[in-house]
């Protein structure tokens, strides 16, 4: 039933023996230990398994594996260069955007596809860029606001010539 | 929920893998529909047959004489990304932009929608006013096109066998002074399923004072989404006034034929058509005479 | 939402304390914006199995025969209990231990536990638990307010499908609703609601080499839950740990015993560490839920804008188990009046037994249903009274010296005043105005 597969996750060939019914969300989380990527529902309502799939955010929860295989696969753990939080993660502390922390992960990853994407977006974009990830603790308003705080770090970070991501 | 699972490169191979599976094998397109039944065992299936690496069947195209060509597999968000999606078919668009969401639709596919066969299918009632036409091959290998109204059999049912395969959507290039327009009522503003949906599309005479073509489709209100043909009779070579799209709601409310379940009841979903017909009608008519429309209520 | 400055005062940012008035940072924020925060369905432990529930998924039954040899047959499996295997009292319970941990004769509700099964992983606990064949037979299901009270009704309980009954009683009814110039009566009913905190309940649970049955959960109090868990699984208070696991959310259901005592069974009888983790079906049927409520209310006010008496009567719907209803239910009545000043009050609440989920404590506990029913009541003799809603409430609301219904005297902290005058003066300040017309007296 099982078989070998090989996924590109936050940039390294990793091996993972699993079965075709699996989703690429239990995969990261069972085989390959990376559990940040939380799941809330498995059935695409929450957002809190979202990733990174070639470029795009997805539910990783409704992912077969097979499907992921050989494909580009970017997940929360990778945000962070060195030690040093990606200012999205940054300003979700500093804003409060954080409270319980289970939707934070794939909160951010939403945020981060949207700010590679669109660096000044507005807050109805910010909103409609996060619409798939359900939070129940903060109200969201403190969200929008760690991502437009994040955006602008970022735009300053990118005018100083330093290295925005 | 175990199943084999298979990656044919060809159409010819997923077709013989499905003809083999006698029913017991589904296709696989972006799984947002699949994967979710046969988790909560809602559907039987012993394997899945992914189209995504068949080539082709992940294309699209907007050319400008030759209308909108969706390939079976295209995920949703790469159509609502497109700026000639969004300003040539904007019911299409619109009816994407609130299926599921934003991480979904990069997995999930017009074709997917459609096959599925859910009376509340967002892309089905846009597809049908815009006449466009699905291309399959049937059970037998032969390819087939119908209109995208004659698709569906019933709730979760289309006019593809056990090894019938979906190969693409066409949409003609609309004629001028023409507009179309699309809305659901849902509870939430995001991630819900339709409790009621509406499209409409109307032609203008050169003059754009009278509807000269119209087509008006439902979704969720009957045990498939449906054209509301004595509504488009009603408005059809009559001034678009307040009162002509009012009796089409009326008409439309009295032809559909919901159901009560958990979202809504019969009697609820019977008055949101009515409302939504004014509203889709209104909207079409404004993008027909080129004065907006665009923005959603 | 939308943050508006001119909301914010001066004396909150300027105040002389270390904390209160300051934003203040989560100590545990990065660590779980970084996504390395480990919740309990994060964990893996060497050895560890995984758990799973079969639940009833039938509303009131008798339990006649489990057949569980099939399920213990499936490979990988390392357990498959029944309430026979649980060595304690196997009751549990906030207020009164009225919860099986595993159904014993009777099933009350679709979200009772009837077997658990440890596996090698979650597949064959999976397969396992489907293989469970329960043989039972059908009660008739209570459902409604109208069900419960009916004293010819099977019983759900033993005493009974009224809980409990609690009173209000302030000044004379009679003479209030003499002095009403005004008197309108409405019948509210506030919906079932599920938290659903991001998280889905889990809990791991290990016997340590002293013999401690270690649990790690979820949970907003470890040490409630260990006086329910120890009895429940006949073991001494100091031989159960239960670890504060990081919180994916619990908004009230989490006071309540998720998987605690069924991870703490499975690793009791394996000796093996165990992972149990809901599915988000499985979360929302199986934990407390917040109370619908029906509430019949009879307001009045006198013909120059005063309250003049209230009188009610709310059913609370606790479902299979009292959990916390009894005091949710009971506060509900308390605060049938709001934050006003009513002379004369009849208030009598019925926590009602029925099959249905069990509800228990949720953010506000109680009070907002009763508040669904105040405020239409006052608005309702507002727009009797033509008078405007604000102005309204602003000359009824409790203030210094006034007594709440059950006699509890206003003194500092009483800030409803306060925070009408500035909506009003917000309104003001923006010219807004309420959509409803205020209708002449005469109206309706």
């Amino acid at each position: 039933m099982k078989q070998r597969y090989v996924l590109r996750v936050n940039g390294r060939d990793l091996e993972a023996e699993a079965g075709a019914h699996e989703s690429l969300l239990d995969v990261l989380r069972e085989r390959l230990r990376l559990t940040g990527s939380k799941k809330g529902c498995n059935e695409a309502e929450c957002g809190s398994c979202t990733v990174l799939l070639d470029g795009r955010p997805v539910v990783s929860c409704l992912v077969l594996v097979p499907d992921a295989a050989d494909r580009d696969v970017v997940t929360i753990e990778a945000l962070a260069e060195e030690g040093v939080p990606h200012p999205i993660q940054r300003q979700m502390v500093e804003q409060g955007g954080v409270q319980c922390g289970y939707c934070t992960p794939g909160m951010i990853m939403s945020a981060y596809a949207l700010l590679r994407d669109n660096p000044d977006p507005t807050d109805e974009e910010i909103r409609f860029a996060i619409s798939g990830n359900i939070c129940r603790c903060t109200g969201y308003g403190k969200i929008v606001k760690a991502v437009r705080a994040a955006a602008l770090e970022m735009k300053e970070q990118s005018g100083n010539g330093g290295a925005a991501s | 929920m175990r199943f084999d699972y298979f990656e044919p490169t060809s159409l010819d191979e997923a077709c013989g893998l499905l003809r083999e599976g006698a029913g017991a094998r589904k296709p696989l397109a972006g799984g947002t529909d699949i994967v979710i039944q046969l988790r909560r065992r809602a559907a039987q299936c012993q394997g899945l047959v992914n189209l995504k690496r068949i080539p082709g069947l992940a294309d699209w195209s907007c050319a400008r004489d030759g209308g909108l060509h969706i390939g079976a597999c295209t995920p949703m968000r790469d159509l609502e990304t497109a700026a000639a999606v969004a300003g040539g078919y904007p019911s299409l668009f619109e009816a994407i932009r609130v299926v599921g969401s934003l991480q979904l639709r990069n997995i999930a596919s017009v074709g997917g929608n459609l096959c599925n066969a859910s009376p509340s299918a967002d892309t089905a009632p846009p597809l049908m006013v815009l006449g466009a036409t699905a291309s399959f091959r049937n059970d037998d290998g032969g390819q087939e096109s119908v209109p995208v109204e004659d698709f569906f059999a019933g709730p979760g049912a289309s006019v593809l066998g056990n090894a019938g395969l979906l190969l693409s959507v066409d949409v003609p290039e609309p004629a001028p002074h023409t507009g179309d327009a699309f809305e659901r009522f849902t509870p939430r503003s995001a991630m819900d399923i339709a409790i009621a949906s509406a499209a409409a599309r109307v032609t203008l005479d050169p003059d754009r004072d009278h509807i000269e073509a119209v087509r008006i489709a439902l979704g969720a209100v009957a045990p498939t989404p449906i054209r509301a043909l004595r509504a488009e009779d009603l408005v059809r070579e009559k001034e678009p006034t307040p009162e002509v799209l009012q009796q089409a709601g009326a008409a439309a409310m009295e032809q559909c034929n919901p159901i009560d379940d958990i979202r809504g009841t019969a009697a609820y979903r019977k008055e949101l058509v009515r409302i939504l017909v004014v509203r889709v009608l209104r909207r079409a008519v404004e993008r027909a005479r080129g004065d907006g429309g665009t923005e959603t209520p | 939402m939308s943050e508006d400055p001119s909301t914010e005062t001066a004396e909150e940012t300027q105040a002389p304390y270390h904390w209160i008035g300051k934003n203040v940072t989560k100590p545990d924020a990065l660590e779980k914006a970084l996504g390395a925060t480990e919740y309990v369905g994060d964990m893996v432990v060497p050895g560890m199995l995984h758990g799973k529930i079969l639940w009833a998924d039938t509303p009131h039954a008798v339990i006649k025969r489990i057949e569980t040899e099939e399920a213990a047959r499936v490979p990988g499996v390392h357990a498959v209990l029944t309430s026979k295997d649980v060595p304690g009292s196997n009751r549990f319970g906030l207020a009164v231990p009225d919860q099986c941990a595993l159904a014993e004769e009777k099933v009350r509700s679709v979200g009772d536990a009837v077997a658990l099964v440890a596996a090698e992983d979650e597949e064959a606990a999976e397969e396992a638990a489907s293989k469970i064949k329960v043989h039972i037979e059908h009660l008739r299901p209570i459902l409604t307010y109208a069900d419960a009270l009916d004293p010819d009704a099977p019983k759900i309980h033993e005493g009974g499908n009224v809980f409990q009954h609690t009173t209000v009683r302030k000044g004379d009814l009679d003479k209030g609703v003499r002095e009403s110039a005004v008197i309108v009566e409405n019948a509210y009913h506030t919906h079932r609601m599920d938290h659903v905190p991001m998280e889905p309940e889990a809990g791991l649970a290990y016997v340590d080499p002293s013999g401690v049955l270690n649990i790690l959960v979820g949970t907003q109090y470890p040490y409630r839950d260990r006086r329910q868990i120890a009895p429940a699984l006949g073991l001494p208070m100091n031989k159960v740990r239960v670890i504060q696991a990081p919180i994916g959310g619990g908004f009230g259901r989490k006071d309540d015993i998720t998987a605690e005592i069924h991870v703490g069974l499975l690793a009791l009888k394996t000796r093996r560490p165990v992972r149990l983790v809901y599915t988000r079906e499985e979360s929302l049927v199986a934990n407390t839920k917040r109370h619908p409520m029906a509430m019949n209310f009879r307001t009045g006010a006198s013909a120059d804008g005063r309250l003049t008496f209230l009188d009610g009567d709310i059913y609370g719907d606790t479902g299979a188990g009292v959990s916390l209803g009894a005091y949710v239910i009971k506060k509900a009545g308390i605060h049938a009046t709001g934050p006003y000043d009513v002379p004369n009050i009849r208030v009598d609440t019925y926590t009602l037994y029925t099959n249905n989920l069990t509800s228990g404590a949720m953010r506000g506990f109680g009070v907002m249903q009763a508040a669904v029913a105040h405020e239409s009541q006052m608005d309702q003799l507002a727009h009797k009274l033509g008078m405007s809603p604000l102005e309204f409430r602003l000359k009824n609301c409790l203030k210094p010296g006034l007594a709440s219904s059950t006699g509890q005297l206003m003194n500092e902290g009483c800030g409803i005043e306060a925070t009408l005058q500035r909506i009003k003066d917000y309104m003001s300040a923006r010219e807004l105005r309420f959509n409803r017309p205020e209708a002449a007296s005469s109206d309706s």
